[in-house]
This record gives structure tokens, sequence and C-alpha cells, in this order.
């Protein structure tokens, strides 16, 4: 099974960062056939790195009405939260990209997402402090997926 | 009796950053225009004061996704204009060749998947993968065959790293190169299709007095160097720039608006490059923006995709040139010693004119910064096509004539990431009073 884990987001743009900042920390810490990418939000990117994946794990910031830091692990297959990736910093919305993968046949089997909820993506090179406390979390959910689903 | 209408849009999709268009209408007549750029103020030039010289080129890269390469160049041109080096021979190729992979995969990501929608009636790539999957595919292989070569060269796709003050960190092997050519060849005949596609469809008919503005020089399509050259007769080093480009603030904007001193808007970008620089295209270039009916110049900002198309022709032909050629050079970047001096530089980003300024002190660090990215530049001039385009079409129903402004915009392939995201536009055809 090939998967691939993608940190979603523009480490100068706050909480945007967050993608990165989780595959940071899953360096070293994954099976060697698990491929670890960053990706500054260009969809056409986005897409060739999924494209021919069994397994897709999405990590990114989004824009919602709630606590800031909060985190959702979401089927991405299933469609996502209207209104979240809105105000990505992306060039083309996650949203966009998961509709257009499915309409050229390369979605993987498996996407998930794990969105958290920035407090900031204005310029800047920090995770706001409530965004920066749960990157410890999302990591240890992202190596749980990958450990159950190898199980 | 008045009768209003208020046309704003408060987020345009497909565009590369955010920003509004407010437009009035009073009685039948346009009373103002206003596109507005979210700009955090100038955030980067704040940024790199008191960091290393050799820091510049790996922070600029991270002001856009898109043209990372652009600002890597502008960045270390002009260190190296301060520090008094020249960079030449297969180094000089190189840096052609990195940029030949942005034009490729920044174009191609233009034309397929946020352009093109717009003339064949779709409101966005993916409704328009449903009918033309194969047309989106080809834009996303093209796009991968740019963003293959910044890879190669630049370490990594998005925000290379191998760039340096005096050439590379790396310099790639003669097979590393090689091997990209059987896609690059793919890339070309691709390329002259797209051409062929983009010049079939309707365009809308509206023809501009721009004063173009480019980089000019004498034996190449311009990327890396030249002087600042305008259809109207300006013809200046690049050191001058601020003696005839003035930025200003904008009380509804953050953005700095540009224009020339004593004269106003004018035009950066694919339409300005053509008509200052078509006779250096290369062969199939030249034959496919002859047969597309280009003519020397083009002055028609809707027909701007053809353009971009046969500048990735143009940009692959010199990749597959360049890597023919190629034999690595004995060294990977030019020495140099740190002294205090001010450098300035402009190249071509995919956009238009990007120019940089910097002042370093003799330990090498950075005391003053300006960038003037082409979003900024060209923000007066969309305005004035956006008003163009407006007077001409008040007959339109509201969803109609939203549509055709912000194809309008998007005519500029606007860079808001690096101006700065969305854009905003309210329509609001207002009541008789």
């Amino acid at each position: 099974m090939k998967t691939v884990v993608v940190g979603l987001g523009n480490r100068m743009r706050g909480d945007d960062g967050v993608g990165p900042a989780v595959i940071d920390q899953l360096r070293g810490r994954v099976p060697p056939d698990v491929h670890l990418i960053e990706n500054s939000g260009d969809v056409a990117t986005l897409i060739e790195a999924w494209r021919g994946a069994d397994r897709a794990l999405l990590i990114d910031a989004v824009i919602a009405a709630e606590e800031a830091g909060s985190v959702h692990r979401i089927d991405g297959r299933l469609g996502l939260p209207p209104g979240w990736w809105s105000a990505s910093t992306h060039l083309v919305s996650l949203t966009e990209a998961v509709e257009l993968s499915w309409e050229l046949h390369c979605l993987p089997d498996e996407l998930t997402v794990f969105a958290i909820t920035a407090a900031t993506v204005d310029r800047g090179d920090c995770l706001s402090p409530e965004v920066g406390a749960v990157v410890d979390e999302v990591v240890e959910w992202v190596l749980a997926d990958l450990e159950e689903a190898d199980a | 009796m008045t009768n209003a209408r208020e046309i704003a849009v408060d987020y345009l999709a497909r565009v590369e950053g955010e920003g509004s268009l407010r437009a009035t209408v009073v009685d039948g007549a346009l009373q103002d225009v206003e596109f507005s750029i979210f700009e955090p103020p100038r955030f980067f030039e704040a940024f790199l004061r008191g960091r290393r010289i050799e820091e510049a080129p790996d922070i600029t890269a991270r002001i856009c996704g898109i043209c990372p390469v652009a600002y890597q160049m502008s960045a270390v041109h002009a260190m190296e204009d301060a520090l008094g080096i020249a960079v030449d021979g297969a180094l000089r190729d190189l840096r052609r060749l990195l940029y030949c992979g942005e034009w490729i995969e920044s174009h191609a990501l233009h034309i397929y998947l946020l352009h093109a929608p717009d003339f064949l009636g779709y409101e966005s790539a993916v409704h328009m993968a449903v009918d033309h999957r194969g047309l989106v595919e080809q834009g996303l292989r093209l796009k991968k065959a740019g963003n293959r070569i910044v890879h190669v060269l630049g370490g990594r796709e998005i925000h290379p790293i191998n760039v340096r003050v005096g050439g590379f960190y790396r310099l790639p092997t003669r097979e590393e190169l090689s091997a990209l050519q059987p896609e690059l060849e793919w890339a070309l005949e691709a390329a002259v299709a797209t051409v062929d596609q983009v010049a079939s469809f309707d365009y809308p008919d509206v023809e501009r007095d721009f004063e173009f503005v480019a980089l000019v020089h004498p034996e190449e399509y311009p990327f890396n160097e030249g002087r600042i050259v305008s259809s109207a007769g300006l013809d200046i080093d690049v050191s001058a720039f601020n003696g005839h480009f003035v930025e200003e603030h904008v009380a509804r904007s953050n953005a700095l608006h540009s224009r020339l001193r004593d004269r106003g808007p004018y035009h950066v970008g694919p339409l300005a490059r053509y008509a200052l620089n078509h006779e250096r295209l290369r062969q199939t270039a030249a034959a496919a923006a002859a047969a597309a009916g280009l003519g020397p110049e083009c002055r028609n900002p809707f027909r701007s995709i053809v353009v971009r198309a046969v500048e990735v022709i143009q940009a692959v032909e010199e990749a597959l040139e360049i890597i023919a050629r190629y034999e690595p050079p004995g060294e990977a970047s030019v020495p140099y010693e740190r002294r205090e001096g001010e450098g300035h530089a402009a190249t071509e980003a995919p956009r238009g004119l990007l120019y940089h300024r910097y002042r370093m002190d003799d330990g090498g660090r950075i005391t003053d910064a300006q960038i003037v990215p082409p979003t900024a530049q060209n923000q007066r001039t969309i305005e004035d096509d956006l008003r163009v385009v407006l007077a001409g079409n008040l007959d339109l129903a509201d969803l109609e004539l939203q549509w055709l402004l912000e194809q309008t915009i998007r005519n500029y392939d606007p860079c808001i990431s690096c101006a700065t995201h969305f854009l905003r536009l309210d329509l609001d055809r207002g009541a008789s009073t």
C-alpha cells in the first residue's frame, strides 16, 4: 500500500504552517515506505503528490468558527465542511483539489484530513500558542493511524 | 431621482491571493472603481533587515509559492550588483534554466486551471474537467515538467533552496539534466498545441492604450537581465528604477500602488514582454505567435492567455537548448568579499517585472530592502481595464457582469499572495430614490 502524508501550508503565514510543523515532527518516526511531503498550497503539486497513492493523510489549518487549536479528523472522500477552506492561503482550495482529483480519477482510496483551527494566518513564521500546543497531539494521531492501517 | 448601482466582488476565485473589487454606477454612468489587494504591509522588507545577505534568496523565495525563483533571482542579482561580481557562462545558463522551469509551471497553472475555464464557460477547472479531462491532464503534466526543472536545479519544487549569491550550492550533473529532456520534448509539442487551443477562444473586443514596461536584452527574450524599457520611450538602467517609478500608499489598500513618474499607470507582464521583445523569440515560439495572429504587439488584455502560451513554448525551447549544451562548470558559485554597498536588480517574473534593491553593511548584513512585485505595479492598470470593461457592459445582468470583471482581473494572473488572497466583489445595482 502506497501511503503519503502531506503537510499543507505556508510556514510564513502563522498557523498555516501547522501542516509542515507536523511533518517536521514525523520525520524519522514513520516507516520508510511512507512518503512525507510538505506542500505550500500548490494544488497541482498536491494532486501529483497523492496520484497513485492508496492512502493519503493530510494535515492543514482551517478557518472555522470554533476555538483555535481544535482538531478534527475527517474522511476527505465523504466531502469537506463547506467554507472551512474558503479563506485558505493556498492557491486553489483543498476542496477543489479533492474534487479535481475525483474528476481526474486520481483520488486515493483513503483520504484522511486532520484539520486544525487556526488563530491567525497573518504573515509570520510562528504558530500561535493554541495551535503550537496541539502539534504533538496531531503527530500521535497520524502515527496511530499509520500503525492501525499496517496492523 | 438617482439610480445607484454598486458592484463589489468580495472574494475572487481563481486568483492567487486575496483582493476585492468595488464599483459604483449612478444613473447608468460609472462613478468609481476600486480594486484592492489585502497585502500585509511589506512584511518581508522589514523581515530582511539585519539578516545576512546569504539568507535573502531563501527568505524571499517564501514570498510566493508560485514564483519563488523570480524572488530568488532578483535577490541574488541585486546582491551581486552590490558586491561587484558577475555570474556568467554555464552558471548563468543554469539560472535561465531554473527560470524556464518557473515560467512553464506558473503559466501552465494559470492557462489551464485558472484562466481557460473563463473562456470555455466553466465555473472552475473542476467543472471543466468533467467535459475536458484531457485538457486538464495536459495542463497538469505541462506544469509538472516545469516543476521537475525547479526540483532538479532548486533542490525541491516549492521554495527551492539551491540558489545562492554567486551561483548555486550544488551543480546538477549532465545526467540529471539529460533526464529532463524526454518530458520537455513532449512539453514542446503540448505547448504548441496549447497556443492553437487558446487562440481559438472567443475574446472580448477590447483594445487598451497601455504603456508597456519590460526588461529588454539585445540578444535574448528577457529573464534575468536587461534595461528597463517602455513602449513610450523609457530606456533606463535598472538602478534608475526609483527615479522613474513611484510607489504610493492608497488609503483603501495596504498594497503599494505603482505609477510612472509624471505619466501614470503602466503594464508589466507577458503582453509587455512580447511587445518589446517578440523579435527575440525562439523559432518555434515565434512561428506559433504568428500562426495565432498575434502580430508585433497585442493590446487586448484578454488575449494575454495566448501570449502566456507562446512564452511556455519559448521557455521549453530554451530549456532544451541549455540542457543540450550543458557542461558543468568548475565551481558552483563565484566567490565574493563582503562590502558595504547598494545593489539593484530586475528580472522577469511570470507576471512581469520584479524589482529588488538592497543596502548592505561591510559585515554582510542587509540594512535596507525594497521589493516591488509585478501585481502591485499592474494594480492601477487593472483598475483602468475594469473601468473600460464595466463602461462597455453595464447592460449585462449582475452574474454575467461579475464573471466578466473577474475574468478581466484574471487576465493579469494576479499573484495576490505576493502583492498578497481572494477578491471580494459586491454587486449592488442600488435602488431608485
